[in-house]
């Protein structure tokens, strides 16, 4: 009867060969790894969003480092003798396309040399609201050329003076070509005879950065090189020049053209 | 009896076995329960302590900012004179005085009578080209003995002699090329 019975209702149950201990044992395991299972599966999210934090957190611990490493940099910096390397660069290389100062500079060279200038021309490029730049985007970190292109006359003597010292003024001027005609003798020249001229002056300026970056970055270091590049400015002259008539030397680039009779 | 005896053996020893495995399940139980409650304990600690340690950091990263920020103005000097200090550094290297010793050069040449009456040309290579007709009394070899006695004196590095060419009697086409500098050629 009872092989009867087992033969009717073949064992579908997994647990059906097991006692009835260890079918208590099977199913208080599998218990115990549904609990284990739902608690991790409740506590992973929070685990995970802690390790979040956490990583946020040594990122915090390493942004607040550099930032006090970089204040270290910074206060052991003489703020006085920045400033005034900073004027200086920016008299040897300014920040706009001040055409006006510097041909105005380049024409009392002349003049207190004795060269006469017969001709000079500038072109200065697109003329912006309040300033003049050579190219419509001038790059900031590199040099924009200001080229203006001069007719003079003079002796051999002036013009080497004027030259001279257009090369040791500020704002930094480099001259890219000169050719000499000797007009007024038929002999060889000698040093007070008046000569004519055609003389290129290429004069740089630079902009200034918009943007100097995030407030961790690292500062940008001075090292022994530039400080000997920046003593050798000593040696150039900055010459205060007298505004142009109707110039205004506070926009140098931007006194230029008619002005507008119906704003 | 024996039978009665055997049954009742066998039950009692089911029970107190199930009674054990019970006991078993239930202390098993506890312990999940007892870690669990210990790991939830932990974890609250560890919450509260990366919560609060968020917090410090935070103050300390806005003070160690608000602190950097009074420096921003020098930050941006330093930047500014040194990128400018790399900029210029090309623009003042002696040879760049080039131009006023080569006309210093000419003045002595000419006191010397070797300047060109047709005029010369000053190249941005460092270079003087005197080049025209010279009405001159001087042969090639007595320009040349005057250019090595300048050169030797250091007013040049080099010189060629670019063309030397009779006109007609006393007059020459002279093109003579002086470098400051030490050229490949």
């Amino acid at each position: 009867m009872k092989l009867k019975v087992s033969m009717k209702r073949p064992s579908i149950n997994l647990l059906a060969g097991l006692s009835t201990i260890n079918r208590l044992l099977v199913s208080v395991l599998i218990l115990i790894v549904i609990i284990i299972a739902i608690g991790l599966k409740l506590t992973f999210p929070q685990v995970s969003g802690l390790l979040n934090i956490n990583r946020q957190n040594n990122d915090l611990k390493q942004k607040t480092a550099s930032l006090e490493k970089k204040l270290n940099e910074l206060s052991s910096y003489n703020r006085l003798e920045i400033d005034g390397l900073y004027r200086k660069v920016l008299e040897a290389v300014p920040d706009e396309n001040y055409f006006l100062k510097q041909l105005a500079l380049i024409k009392l060279l002349a003049s207190e040399n004795n060269v006469g200038i017969a001709d000079i021309q500038v072109k200065p490029g697109l003329i912006e609201k309040n300033s003049v730049s050579q190219n419509a985007d001038g790059k900031a970190g590199s040099l924009n050329n200001l080229v203006f292109d001069a007719k003079v006359r003079g002796n051999l003597s002036s013009l080497s003076g004027w030259v001279k010292s257009i090369e040791t003024s500020l704002p930094l001027s480099e001259i890219s070509k000169m050719d000499i005609d000797i007009k007024y003798s038929s002999a060889s020249a000698s040093i007070n005879q008046v000569l004519e001229a055609e003389i290129q002056i290429v004069s740089y300026w630079s902009k200034l950065l918009d943007y100097l970056g995030k407030i961790d970055s690292s500062v940008a270091k001075l090292d022994k090189t530039d400080y000997d590049t920046l003593s050798l400015l000593n040696n150039y002259q900055s010459i205060p020049v007298a505004p142009l008539p109707g110039g205004d030397y506070s926009e140098y680039g931007g006194a230029v053209g008619k002005d507008n009779p119906f704003p | 009896m024996r039978n009665t005896i055997n049954f009742l053996g066998v039950q009692t020893g089911r029970r107190i076995a199930i009674a054990n495995q019970l006991r078993g399940v239930i202390k098993a139980l506890i312990w999940i329960v007892g870690i669990e409650l210990f790991a939830s304990l932990i974890f609250i600690g560890w919450q509260l302590g990366i919560k609060n340690q968020t917090g410090k950091l935070e103050r300390q990263n806005q003070q160690a900012e608000a602190q950097v920020d009074q420096y921003r103005d020098l930050e941006s000097m330093i930047y500014t004179v040194g990128t400018r200090a790399k900029l210029i550094k090309p623009l003042l290297k002696p040879d760049n005085k080039k131009i006023s010793s080569l006309i210093e050069l000419t003045n002595i040449l000419s006191n010397q009578g070797i300047l060109p009456k047709n005029g010369f040309k000053i190249g941005k290579d460092s270079s003087l080209q005197l080049e025209g007709v010279v009405e001159s009394v001087y042969d090639l070899d007595k320009i040349k003995t005057i250019m090595d006695e300048i050169k030797n004196q250091g007013y040049f590095n080099s010189y060629k002699v670019d063309g030397f060419n009779r006109i007609q009697s006393g007059q020459y086409r002279l093109s003579i090329v002086v470098y400051m500098e030490e050229v490949t050629q």
